[in-house]
């Protein structure tokens, strides 16, 4: 999982120069002062005690809330939300649940996350079911996970149409160019 | 689907259908019929041939294909009235495959239209039951009545929706079960053998 493009807001507790982990440096960190670093470098220092990470800004109740009634209102397409939602949420819930405040909090973001995800499903499936020959499909604003989930189905289906579809066309072809296909070795 | 180098193709052209040899052939009346009592297949006599052997007289011209049974006009009505129901994978396992391969030479636009429909109608339930995770009595039967090429789909849209799910409840994806065992390479002992 490409964590390296997944950047968060740290507060950091601690003192040190510009650290530089293999792709990049950060930093320098002073006590207090938010920096922006990659994801899995704000929960290796949060595991050590040496940081609070903030939340991302569109990971509070009402931008949730917002995306989530623009789904609903919207069947038809998609809402911009960050690629990487699913694993960034995740991510934070197991090991950061601190950082949403109180526990009713972490409940009630879970939950439209998990809402979120649910009305974006049902949209993949009743699009993905309408789809009835070779074409072209476009869908826009589709987060990582979610295209991951039906990468190999619809893949192959699309394959399989493209099959079916060009079938008559080779001998087709064939016969307007003047060449009988069954009689050639 | 089939090319050259897919093993279901090879495996889709062993199907049998029934040619009819316009000039006989001569020797091989026991191999491709066990029933039949001549050593000789008569000319214009209609026998049942694998697939791949009869594409290739067809190609040179010394046999005419007729498609299986499940392509002809009475199952053409069937499955155009309700192609979901229908099991392919006990009558006709490579029902595509051998589809497209009979209309290559039968050169029939009715029957890639109505290859067409019927995957349109049996691809509604693929995509439903194909991305739910969850093993149903439904999903049972409904893999035991896909044909092989439909098959491959369904079960690659379950596993990467499970290995989704698999990820998100932090589990480790099980490896592979062609492991690397420890090696039992004998070693020379001190005589050399």
């Amino acid at each position: 999982m490409p964590t390296a493009s997944l950047f968060e807001y740290v507060a950091a507790n601690l003192d040190s120069p510009p650290l530089t982990p293999e792709e990049g440096t950060y930093g320098p960190f002073r006590p207090n002062i938010p920096i922006k670093v990659p994801l899995y470098l704000a929960l290796s220092l949060y595991r050590r005690g040496k940081c609070r990470i903030q939340l991302p800004p569109w990971m509070t109740k009402e931008e949730l809330k917002g995306i989530l009634e623009e789904e609903r209102t919207h069947p038809q397409y998609f809402q911009p939300v960050p690629q990487y939602y699913v694993e960034i949420s995740k991510l934070l819930f197991t090991e950061a649940r601190a950082i949403f405040g109180n526990n009713s909090e972490l409940c009630e973001i879970y939950d439209m996350i998990e809402e979120l995800k649910k009305v974006r499903n049902s949209k993949i499936l009743d699009g993905l079911r309408k789809v009835s020959g070779p074409i072209t499909v476009k869908l826009n604003h589709l987060s990582h996970a979610e295209s991951n989930k039906i990468r190999l189905l619809f893949e192959n289906s699309l394959n399989m149409w493209h099959q079916l579809s060009k079938n008559d066309k080779v001998w087709q072809e064939n016969r307007l160019a003047g060449s009988d296909t069954s009689m050639t070795l | 689907m089939a090319d050259y180098w897919s093993l279901e193709g090879a495996l889709a052209e062993e199907t049998v259908v029934l040619a009819c040899y316009n000039f006989g052939a001569s020797g091989v009346g026991h191999i491709l019929a066990p029933g039949l009592t001549l050593a000789d297949v008569p000319a214009g006599n209609k026998v049942d041939t694998p697939l791949w052997l009869a594409v290739a007289l067809t190609r040179r011209g010394m046999t005419t294909i007729s498609p299986p049974e499940i392509y002809q006009e009475r199952h053409r009505r069937k499955l155009n009235a309700g192609a979901e129901c229908c099991n392919f994978k006990g009558r006709s396992p490579y029902f595509y495959d051998v589809g497209n391969k009979c209309n290559e030479f039968m050169q029939d636009p009715s029957l890639s239209a109505f290859l067409s429909h019927t995957y349109a109608t049996r691809y509604r339930e693929l995509v439903s039951k194909g991305l739910n995770p969850i093993s149903g009595e439904d999903t049972l039967e409904l893999q035991s009545k896909l044909s092989v090429e439909e098959l491959a789909i369904f079960e690659a849209g379950r596993d990467s929706v499970a290995r989704v799910q698999l990820w998100a409840r932090g589990a480790r994806p099980r490896s592979s079960s062609i492991s690397a065992h420890p090696s039992r390479k004998r070693t020379l002992n001190a005589r050399g053998c």
